[in-house]
């Protein structure tokens, strides 16, 4: 009778054992389709979705999020993707965000990756529609190819005929052949190599001026001792003319971009919007801000206490009664 | 006599299928009306079920572990060889596993069954039952064929889990893979398609285990070699069954879409 | 219980076979057979192998059916019941097989509680065991009583299977060839049982044999089974005297 209840329990363990692993099996496979979690749909329009079909994988930013429950043939060049998205990801998805199809490695399963939009949006509600980016396909890829080979077909042909009319031009070949441009050429280098020189002297002289006014000899006594820097100091106070007047353009400019800033901020389409209304660098320089206002109040903080230190009371106190009078 | 030799074995053939026919059709019958022998089947299910446990538990972790190695070379060359886990997964579950557990559980339990009803019948035990107001096609065959029936998946989940523990270290004897990942690519790949019809056609290979080793048993006659022969026979009719089974069940699937 | 007012209704034939027919295929083995049994009479038929007496007693308990021809047992047609009525009929009936047939996956306990729990026999767990005792000590093997049939000798295990038989208290007991295959000694302490227990519960039996040692002992009437057809019927001594060579090619 012992026997029979151990026989019984054994049985019993087998049999649990068993149901427990299909249990798991369906577990895993149930969460792997979000069967298990709460989820929402959301969809997508296609022309084309390369064998994409239910079941198959959905990735936000390259995380799997979903799975595609029904792929719909709308009309002849529209397919809807209708995918089931975890709850978790509901608020991360926006309106704009991007949606592809593309392949899980090298020959792996298809997938619909949904990218976000660099420019804000809303967040998406139940059922809404994504926008979808065709993905470069190899029909299309093979089409641009063939275009291009033509042109390159063309081209070639073309420089072929120039290449002939070019043999067969007496001017051009004239030209080529003439002894005297060469020489010409040498003389034009030397002359150059001349000027260069010269721009060295003058450098080395401006060098020189500038040694004295640091050495502390005035400008004025400069000018009674040598007259022969009168030229070049006059020649320095009209660069000086000319810098300032450059100055003043750049500031001129710079007023000008920063209006043109201003109104890239306005803009919504712009980048600058997208830039500056981008959460992540938003809230990076948020931080920063309160860093800097931390650091201000820290030494505010530091300088109370510097107020109270014994030694400098003093100090501090004369301040005041200055202050008073 | 030579041109009718021919014609006779058909006879036999057709009569045979008739006579199983029938034989599985009072299955139904007697197993659906009471009286309910449930301490037997218990007692069935523990030695139909639990002691083929050892036996299958062996193969099933020898099978994982060669179409681990087996497969690896080849996928090696084609340079993917983080897929062993996803292949052997798909090969285990969905064919393997089923086919080769069945094929132990009829060479164990088919034999057993056909050779203890052919004794029984043979030694007048059947007759020694129904004289003592035992219903013996319900005390024997109902109960062996429900506890072949229902054990046969349990023990095919039991083997499908070993041999992919098999599988897992055989994917380690090369390389290092966590038990983490290996669990997460295995899953990662199987679908309820998968696993559903594979799941299910372990019923349907436990019954015909159970029914043709009940029918060879049940029907023996001649005595001590009469009940070699239905041993025998059992095995390799349930064996063809097992085959014709899982093509029956592919077919089916592949129409109802479930591929 | 109304089977009990039958049996005091009707004449003493406990069992009564008119115009038996059964055949295999083409091979008749009953034809047109006739045979009565009385109450407290112990009848031993007498034939050849495969003259077809084992599917006689096999017909009395329903395990094969004639395909004509009534049997009357206490008064009831076994050929028309239904499978409850055959199963009361069958707790007063007790068949001992010619192999035994006892269960090979359970023990000897096991064996003899077999037919009252699958009769729905109410009794207590303490019954069960003083009557499992008895049957065993009627047939002297009380030691066997948690061994498996394989442990046990022939000759155990054909007075196992008799203890098996007895333990319904049945009033008719269906004897099949009680002694093939045992030794000369074995097979007459089989017989010696088979007398005890006739004068301690007042059975009625058939008995198959071609035993002579065995049928001169236990038989109060001898029918000889011949072509299919009760041949003649008479006691031992009787048969014995016969020149008819069909009787006399048994005694000699």
């Amino acid at each position: 009778m012992a026997n029979k209840i151990a026989n019984n329990i054994k049985l019993g363990v087998f049999v649990i054992a068993g149901l427990l692993l299909l249990i798991f099996a369906l577990y895993m496979i149930g969460k792997k389709s979000n069967m298990f979690g709460s989820s929402f749909t959301l969809r997508a329009r296609f022309r084309n979705v390369d064998g994409l079909r239910a079941g198959n994988n959905v990735r936000y930013a390259g995380i799997e999020t979903g799975t595609v429950e029904k792929v719909l043939i709308l009309n002849d060049t529209t397919i809807e993707v209708v995918m089931s998205i975890d709850e978790k990801a509901r608020s991360y998805i926006r309106k704009n965000a991007q949606t592809t199809i593309g392949n899980e490695g090298l020959m792996g399963n298809k997938v619909v990756n949904i990218y976000p939009n660099p420019v804000q949006g809303e967040l998406v509600k139940e059922n809404d529609l994504l926008q979808t980016v065709q993905q470069a396909d190899i029909g299309n890829m093979i089409g641009t190819l063939t275009r291009t080979n033509d042109n390159a077909a063309i081209i070639a042909s073309e420089l072929v005929e120039t290449v002939k009319r070019i043999n067969s031009s007496p001017v051009l070949w004239r030209i080529l052949s003439d002894t005297t441009l060469p020489a010409n050429l040498s003389a034009t280098m030397a002359g150059v190599r001349s000027s260069a020189e010269h721009l060295n002297h003058s450098v080395a002289e401006l060098q020189v001026i500038v040694n004295d006014i640091h050495a502390g000899k005035g400008a004025a006594g400069l000018l009674l001792e040598d007259t022969a820097a009168r030229g070049t100091a006059s020649r320095a106070l009209n660069n000086i003319h000319n810098v300032t007047a450059e100055a003043n353009g750049l500031m001129q400019r710079l007023d000008s971009i920063a209006s043109i800033l201003q109104s890239g901020v306005g803009n919504k389409d712009g980048m600058l919007y997208g830039l500056l209304s981008d959460t992540s660098f938003t809230q990076r320089l948020s931080r920063s801000l309160n860093n800097v206002e931390n650091g201000t109040a820290a030494f505010n903080e530091d300088m109370e206490a510097l107020k109270h230190n014994f030694l400098l009371k003093g100090y501090f106190k004369k301040q005041a009664r200055k202050k008073a009078q | 006599m030579k041109p009718n030799k021919p014609a006779k074995q058909l006879q036999a053939f057709f009569d045979e299928a008739g006579r199983i026919a029938r034989f599985t059709a009072w299955y139904f019958r007697q197993a659906i009306r009471p009286r309910y022998e449930f301490r037997e089947l218990i007692r069935q299910c523990f030695i139909i079920g639990y002691q083929s446990l050892g036996l299958v538990v062996l193969t099933g972790f020898i099978m994982g572990l060669v179409l681990t190695m087996q497969l690896r070379p080849t996928l090696v060359d084609y340079g993917v060889e983080s897929q062993i886990p996803a292949m052997v997964a798909i090969a285990v579950v969905r064919e393997v596993g089923p086919v080769i557990t069945a094929l132990i559980f009829a060479g164990k339990i088919g034999s057993s069954i056909g050779a203890e009803l052919g004794s029984m019948r043979v030694t007048e035990q059947i007759d020694a039952m129904e004289v003592s107001g035992t219903n013996p096609y319900k005390y024997l065959v109902v109960t062996r064929v429900t506890a072949a029936t229902l054990m046969l998946p349990i023990l095919v989940l039991l083997s499908d889990t070993i041999s992919l523990y098999g599988a897992y270290l055989g994917v380690n004897i090369k390389t290092v893979t966590s038990a983490n990942l290996f669990i997460w690519q295995v899953f990662d790949v199987l679908d309820f398609t998968d696993l559903m019809p594979a799941f299910i056609k372990t019923f349907f290979f436990g019954f015909a285990v159970g029914m043709i080793g009940c029918y060879k048993g049940y029907n023996s006659t001649r005595g001590t070699e009469g009940v070699g022969r239905s041993a025998n026979s059992a095995v390799v009719l349930s064996s063809v069954m097992i085959f014709i089974i899982d093509l029956l069940v592919v077919q089916v699937t592949d129409i109802m879409g479930f591929n | 219980m109304d089977t009990r007012e039958n049996i005091a209704n009707t004449t003493d034939a406990v069992i009564s076979i008119r115009g038996v027919y059964k055949a295999f295929g083409s091979n008749k083995v009953l034809d047109d057979f006739n045979m009565n049994l009385q109450r407290g009479q112990s009848k031993v038929v007498l034939g050849r192998s495969g003259s077809g007496k084992s599917v006689l007693i096999k017909c009395i308990i329903g395990l094969l059916t004639p395909e004509a021809g009534t049997i009357n047992v206490f008064g009831q047609n076994v050929l028309n019941m239904s499978q409850e009525q055959l199963d009361v009929i069958r707790v007063k009936i007790g068949f001992l097989f010619q192999s035994n047939a006892l269960y090979d996956s359970m023990t000897v306990r096991e064996n003899l509680e077999f037919p009252m729990r699958r009769h729905s026999i109410k009794l207590s767990e303490k019954e069960a065991n003083e009557r499992v005792v008895e049957a065993l000590k009627n047939v002297g093997l009380e030691h066997t009583i948690d061994m498996m049939p394989s442990e046990l000798s022939g000759g155990m295990k054909k007075r196992i299977a008799l203890a098996r038989t007895l333990i319904l208290k049945p009033d008719i007991i269906l004897y099949d060839e009680p002694t093939t295959g045992l030794d000369p000694i074995t097979g007459r302490e089989i017989t010696t049982l088979i007398k005890e227990i006739q004068h301690k519960y007042q059975t009625s039996s058939i008995i198959i044999s071609h035993d002579m040692k065995c049928v001169k002992n236990t038989a109060d009437s001898i029918a000889l089974l011949l072509n299919g057809k009760c041949y003649t019927e008479g006691t031992y001594s009787e048969l014995a005297i016969s020149d008819d060579p069909n009787v006399k090619q048994f005694f000699e």
